[in-house]
């Protein structure tokens, strides 16, 4: 034993709360989700393409044309609601994060670093989702800001602060809407193995599996419910129905550029009902599978 | 307060009986938790963490009940597990410091404590590379760090050598000999590595299909056996056959060494002394035998299973 030994001393101090533990995880999540060269290749090229459009808008708004996605809250509405580039990117996004977020930490046995500490299995699922939600919101929620800031300094459509603050919670419930659900069942799919190319490979079946069906099943069946089989459909029509409706009140060129709306005649707690189920859904499933877990090394 | 109490800890997986009514009293120090394969150590080590439920009985650390105060206990446990652990594409660093985090560390203390117990085991500037990259002693050395970042009163080591070459063996040896007994954190350690117990701890734990077979200070339990090793000059042969006239058990040992024991009780040195005086050999040696853990171990466990 040392005389003097000033390389270590104990440590005492106060232990913060759970949320605390909870945010910790979820930043090193984060961080480490950037890290990746494709999640970077993703954002930065959707980042491109929304600097790109509000770039030709304000060309455009030089000239005193006036757009129709540029009037009332198209622009956004459009972009969260495109298969092209929002559906693909979230798709994309959420295989190469969301998948391999548990499925790696079974591989490289991480589950029993947080599991030997003190969180629970509720604080491990809400950090994971936390996590996989705030990374999809940087596709979905920030291009969307970027496009309502482009939208309230290019357009010529007088509306009310009341309105476009309407507008601000409209975008970011339309976020969380797409991200919530693809964030919870991506999770429940990468507790299901230790190798992280399976859930990805499952979760983009599932998007597209469900897509091509519900069209399919559109053509053949002809029946209503046939759109609720599509996962994208179900995100975009519970994302419009946050949005306030509103005459625009001025003359737009290009109005076939508006978004997709009332394409599904059910009502908006529908969609709500049944992207909630799976989100509860996947979320039991994963702590019932951490629960297996948990004891095992 | 005792470091760890159990009682009547039970523990079964569907048919089998990992534990069985294990009641177990651990007051603190460096404790070596030894048994065989199924013995029941990790999973006694699982259900003091609140990892899994027991099916029947109490543990409790630092009076602390397990079941009600998991989070708790945890607060004040470090943990290594056995096997591999760590996150893909984070460093030393990060990983040392989100286990601080998730204890409940604020962010500068944990992050302070990350670089001190990283110098402390030994981490230099690989500390900034990713883990995956790392050797098995350096991720043996990152998950020791990991375990006492928030510097917990007791410390569960699961195998903590296991797949580490000769030095690396030594400096993790090293390490929890200093924890243990410089740094006042009581230890247990799970181990099949016999001479690792020996080597840093005080106290040893001996289970057996679930459970406490023996338990008390390695050194009154290894030292004082029940018989002599004995040297000498002269007929080796004459000096056993006159061992045995003696109602001595006599073993020989290629190192020379006669290890003596007594088929009834524990007469003392005279049944040797006559037989080294009948068999004209010259008593060169003679001391109480010290049986190596090794040794107890088999012995303690032959005995238990013998008994049951």
């Amino acid at each position: 034993m040392a005389i003097v030994d000033q390389s270590y001393q104990p440590w005492s101090g106060d232990l913060q709360p759970r949320r605390r533990r909870i945010g910790a995880m979820v930043r090193v999540g984060i961080r480490q989700a950037y890290a990746g060269l494709m999640a970077k290749i993703l954002l930065l090229s959707t980042y491109l393409m929304v600097f790109g459009t509000i770039g030709i808008l304000f060309i455009a708004s030089t000239f005193q044309q006036s757009v129709a996605i540029v009037s009332g809250n198209n622009i956004y509405r459009f972009y969260l609601g495109s298969i092209f580039p929002t559906g693909i990117l979230i798709m994309t996004l959420a295989a190469l994060v969301g998948g391999r977020s548990i499925a790696n930490d079974l591989r490289f046995n991480a589950v029993s670093m947080y599991f030997s500490k003190a969180i629970t299995r509720t604080d491990y699922l809400v950090g994971k989702w936390a996590t996989v939600s705030a990374f999809l919101l940087s596709g979905t929620l920030v291009p969307a800001l970027l496009l309502w800031i482009c939208q309230w300094a290019i357009s010529r459509e007088e509306i009310s602060a009341g309105s476009r603050a309407m507008d601000l919670l409209a975008l970011t419930g339309h976020s969380l809407v797409i991200v919530l659900p693809i964030a919870m069942y991506a999770l429940a799919l990468s507790s299901l193995s230790r190798n992280a190319f399976v859930p990805g490979i499952l979760w983009v079946m599932t998007f597209f599996g469900s897509i091509i069906v519900s069209g399919i099943l559109t053509e053949r069946v002809e029946e209503d419910w046939c759109k609720l089989v599509s996962w994208h459909n179900l995100a975009t029509r519970l994302g419009e129905a946050l949005y306030e409706k509103r005459v625009v009140k001025v003359q737009a060129l290009g109005s076939n550029l508006m978004p997709i709306e009332g394409t599904m005649p059910y009502p908006w707690y529908v969609p709500a009902a049944i992207l909630g189920g799976i989100t509860l859904v996947s979320a039991l499933f994963v702590l019932w599978r951490m629960r297996k877990f948990e004891g095992q090394e | 307060m005792n470091v760890l109490e159990t009682n009547s800890l039970s523990k079964r997986y569907g048919r089998l009986a990992a534990l069985q009514d294990l009641t177990l009293t651990v007051p603190g120090g460096a404790v070596g938790l030894l048994g065989p394969n199924g013995a029941g150590k990790s999973t006694l080590i699982k259900i003091l963490l609140g990892l899994i439920p027991a099916t029947a009985g109490s543990a409790a650390v630092f009076g602390l009940d397990v079941r009600r105060f998991r989070l708790h206990v945890r607060q004040q446990v470090g943990y290594m597990p056995e096997n591999e652990s760590f996150i893909p594409g984070l460093d030393a660093v990060r990983y040392v410091y989100l286990a601080g985090r998730l204890i409940g560390m604020p962010h500068i203390d944990a992050m302070q404590r990350t670089h001190i117990v990283l110098n402390y085991v030994g981490l230099g500037e690989e500390r900034y590379r990713p883990m995956q990259d790392y050797s098995t002693g350096m991720k043996q050395k990152v998950k020791f760090a990991q375990a006492i970042v928030h510097h917990p009163k007791l410390l569960l080591l699961d195998e903590p050598t296991s797949g580490l070459d000769p030095r690396a063996r030594e400096e993790m040896l090293g390490l929890i000999r200093d924890v243990a007994h410089g740094k006042g954190i009581h230890v247990i350690i799970s181990t099949h590595i016999l001479p690792d117990v020996e080597a840093t701890c005080d106290d040893v734990v001996i289970m057996d299909r679930g459970a406490l077979v023996q338990q008390g200070p390695i050194k009154g339990l290894s030292a004082g056996g029940d018989g002599y090793d004995v040297r000498i000059k002269g007929d080796r042969d004459a000096f056993l056959r006159a061992l045995l006239a003696h109602a001595c058990e006599a073993e020989a040992h290629e190192d020379g060494r006669i290890r003596v024991r007594f088929a009834h009780g524990t007469p003392g040195t005279d049944p040797i002394l006559r037989a080294s005086v009948e068999a004209k050999v010259q008593l060169r040696h003679l001391e109480r035998c010290r049986a190596s853990l090794e040794e107890l171990f088999g012995s303690v466990l032959s005995r238990s299973r013998n008994g049951s």
